[in-house]
């Protein structure tokens, strides 16, 4: 019997989370790592309380986001070059199921792990600065965050398809994490930075992510901000699919 | 439709590039196909032959969607290759690495319900297919244990039952019987054997060619990417010329000796043979024809196509 697009993601999903638990230590650290991340990025961000509460909260979500985008950006790619190696990726391009489809689910595991620990995490701190109220704007946020992952998506297929072109992994991966982590917007306050640089955090999905999740927090929620992440997550996704399609096509061109 | 995959005109080049001092490189271009064109009809097991690069694996590559070819076409079950590439890949099985491919850490029967459902079929399914192909390929006993704790026979056998998994009318095989103890290979002959007979067309692909002689109904040679010689095995010898040996050996005046002649036509020359003999008074102790084998048909036609 067929079965949907969403079965087969769910597929990958499940086979995913239990080749990770299976490394050794995998499922320990799949449980209480991101449990430990947030905790020292919460110790990070308190450096910032001495200032406000609120930028305290900014800089948490600032962090959570762009670690879910290094997630979502890095771990297809680097999927891909493993399964190469390993001799699976031919089974995954023969298969009727989407390339897309696999990457999604391959990054998602990890994603959903990490926001359950930033959720927990998260909650005490809401609870204690914005009440109940506080707790159910997270709800929305979590909403946002989820539109937010879209264009990293639309990026990890980016970076995906670069890696089958260049045959290399490690070094995408190590010029798209600094990229990465000085766009975001979390590490650095961006009034200190370039102009030019400063129009790249706005261009790029992170910025707009953790910032649209701060404003529903904060209740200053904006319908353009929210409209501003759909718009980022149609091009993004747009760019993503037809770049890694014209890749992909390429590399079945080439044969290597 | 009687024809199960054609392939047609088929050409490829790739293009390498060769390290010429500490930062030069220099292009060079290989043609692995030069119009490669073949069909294979249900049930039938087709042999592709070849030496190392003669472009059996692009070949077999172009068949399962992943090469695009540069020229020619090649249609499986009626789907052209790059059009209906999809349609194509729910039609086919393939083989390509019988030694690696799978997830180390899960066991042989977790990695078939996976690729199982990659394939289309939902999980109740994939799993009661992928019991049942652990048994057809003799894995029943090493379903739950570790795909890196199989031997290189068992991945063979798991790689075949992944083949199956989605119930395909075609199936690709590329040397799926490469590095086997004579046991596993031969059971894996058996069971491609057995899958012809249920009415699917394979397309195989190895370097020994008296395996190919027992499981192959055709066979295609090719050579710096060009077919060579196709046909049944019987006719490409014939074809070829290649001889049969018979061999009569007499007891003459107290030893064995042998009469020994290549012939075209092994009846009419041992009952020749034996004829002489008695007609001497020696007596007939043993006789024997050799068979012209494959092999030698490769070799003739391989060393031919460099002169």
């Amino acid at each position: 019997m067929r079965v949907s697009k969403l079965d087969a993601l769910y597929a990958v999903m499940v086979n995913e989370l239990k080749i990770i638990s299976r490394e050794p230590g995998g499922l320990v650290l799949l449980v209480l790592l991101p449990y430990f991340i947030a905790g020292g990025m919460a110790f990070i961000a308190s450096f910032f309380a001495r200032v406000t509460v609120g930028v305290f909260v900014r800089q948490f979500l600032g962090f959570e986001v762009l670690m879910l985008s290094l997630i979502m950006v890095q771990t297809g790619a680097r999927f891909l070059w493993e399964e190469r190696g390993g001799g699976r990726l031919e089974f995954l391009l023969v298969s009727p199921t989407g390339m897309y489809a696999i990457l999604l689910g391959t990054s998602l595991v990890m994603v959903l792990v990490n926001i359950g620990a930033f959720t927990i995490a998260s909650l005490p701190i809401l609870y204690l600065n914005y009440g109940l109220v506080g707790m159910v704007k997270l709800i929305i946020a979590l909403l946002t965050l989820f539109i937010g992952l879209l264009p990293l998506y639309g990026i990890g297929l980016l970076v995906a398809g670069i890696i089958m072109r260049l045959n290399d992994a490690d070094t995408v991966a190590n010029i798209v994490t600094p990229i990465l982590t000085i766009l975001s917007g979390a590490t650095y306050p961006i009034y200190v930075l370039p102009w030019w640089i400063r129009g790249l955090v706005y261009i790029l999905p992170m910025y707009q992510t953790f910032y649209s999740m701060y404003m529903e927090i904060t209740g200053n929620a904006s319908l353009n901000l929210v409209i501003n992440l759909v718009l980022s997550a149609i091009a993004y996704l747009s760019l993503g699919v037809t770049t890694y399609a014209v890749l992909e096509r390429d590399f079945r061109r080439r044969g290597t | 439709m009687s024809i199960a995959i054609e392939a047609h005109d088929l050409r490829k080049r790739f293009t390498s590039y060769e390290r010429v001092g500490f930062l030069r490189r220099r292009r060079v271009v290989i043609d692995a196909l030069r119009g490669v064109s073949f069909k294979i009809k249900w049930s039938e097991v087709y042999g592709l032959l070849g030496p190392n690069g003669a472009g059996k694996t692009t070949t077999v590559k172009i068949l399962a969607t992943l090469l695009i070819p540069d020229g020619g076409y090649a249609m499986v079950n009626g789907y052209d290759t790059v059009r209906e590439a999809q349609a194509v890949r729910r039609n086919i099985g393939l083989v390509l690495y019988p030694d690696k491919g799978f997830y180390s850490r899960l066991s042989g029967y977790e990695n078939l319900v996976y690729f199982g459902r990659l394939y289309g079929l939902d999980k109740s399914t994939a799993e009661t297919r992928a019991r049942d192909l652990m048994r057809v390929v003799g894995l029943e006993s090493a379903m739950n244990r570790p795909y890196e704790e199989y031997s290189l026979g068992m991945r063979a056998r798991l790689a075949i039952a992944r083949a199956l998994i989605h119930d395909p009318p075609v199936l690709i095989l590329d040397e799926p019987t490469i590095g086997l103890d004579p046991l596993s290979a031969r059971e894996v002959r058996e069971l491609v054997s057995k899958l012809s007979k249920e009415g699917r067309a394979i397309l195989f692909t190895s370097h020994n060619l008296w395996e190919v002689e027992e499981v192959c109904d055709r066979v295609g040679i090719i050579n710096n990417g060009s077919m060579i010689i196709e046909g049944p095995p019987r006719d490409i010898k014939d074809t070829l010329g290649l001889k049969y040996v018979v061999e009569v050996e007499v007891m003459m005046n107290g030893h064995v000796e042998t009469l020994r002649e290549e012939t075209p036509n092994p009846a009419h020359t041992l009952r020749r043979l034996i004829n002489d003999a008695e007609v001497r008074g020696f007596n007939v102790v043993r006789v024997r024809i050799n068979e012209p084998s494959l092999e030698e048909a490769f070799i003739r036609v391989v060393r031919n196509e460099g002169k």
